[in-house]
């Protein structure tokens, strides 16, 4: 069977910039993933990464499983959002967000899975800088 | 900027405000982007790479995704998304479909979807 797909190795799991990594249990239930507010709620802070910081970004989110994710908006839906299955990652390039400005949803990725919990990584994807 | 493989890239020009089918595995339909070239109908297809390619934020997704953009994954204008782990074999009716729209009254923007042969350097 012909498979198409990159030729060279590839990662399967975000080199995250330090301290910008948040780790998530995705439920059946909207979970936010990844929140750029560096205001101390949901997450905590975005480790030391300044509130003045200009901006935070490419994104990636890694789905560690085992369930397969659906990422989205706050309002994402098993039917709506982009599957990521076990193993899988997203990565956004352009993604970039103030953290002391965003607001409360300004920026946030959220994810939801049919049934089951998934363990997730969101952070700034030092792997998805480089094309 | 990703590589895409010869043959495996669908280009929609007019993505707006209703949700539009941006990238359809589908091999044997001709509808909407025609079958994917040369590409085996049997192929196993593999991480998917959008790019906004227009000047309006999209959001993406997988169905009909609503106008209110809250339930799509949003990708800003020149950015690009990939789905690593994304894989379709033989896809039938909506199976391994990507939609996007801007969600915005007036505003357009479009897309470039596809198998990239380099969508990250490791």
């Amino acid at each position: 069977m012909q498979e198409h797909s990159s030729p060279q190795k590839r990662s399967r799991v975000g080199f995250f910039e330090g301290n910008i990594v948040q780790v998530s249990s995705v439920t059946s239930s909207a979970t936010i993933v990844w929140n750029p507010t560096n205001s101390g709620s949901t997450f905590g802070p975005l480790g030391t990464i300044p509130s003045s910081t200009a901006s935070i970004g490419p994104v990636g989110i890694a789905n560690l499983g085992p369930q397969t994710i659906y990422v989205g908006g706050a309002s994402v839906t098993v039917a709506t959002g982009l599957p990521v299955p076990p193993g899988g990652q997203i990565g956004i390039r352009r993604y970039s967000y103030t953290p002391g400005v965003a607001s409360s949803n300004s920026g946030t990725i959220s994810a939801i899975t049919a049934t089951g919990t998934s363990t997730v990584q969101a952070g700034v994807d030092t792997n998805i800088t480089v094309y | 900027m990703p590589l895409f493989e010869s043959n495996i890239v669908q280009i929609n020009s007019s993505v707006g405000t209703v949700s539009s089918l941006i990238w359809n595995p589908e091999n044997t339909s001709t509808t909407t982007f025609g079958a994917l070239g040369s590409v085996a109908s049997t192929a196993t297809l593999k991480d998917v790479t959008i790019m906004n390619t227009g000047a309006n934020t999209i959001y993406v997704g997988s169905g009909s995704i609503s106008a209110a953009s809250t339930n799509g994954l949003s990708i800003p204008a020149g950015g690009q998304l990939t789905v690593q782990g994304y894989s379709v074999v033989s896809p039938t009716g909506t199976t391994g479909q990507i939609w996007g729209q801007t969600g915005v009254v007036g505003q357009t923007s479009s897309t470039t979807c596809g198998i990239a042969s380099v969508a990250s350097v490791v």
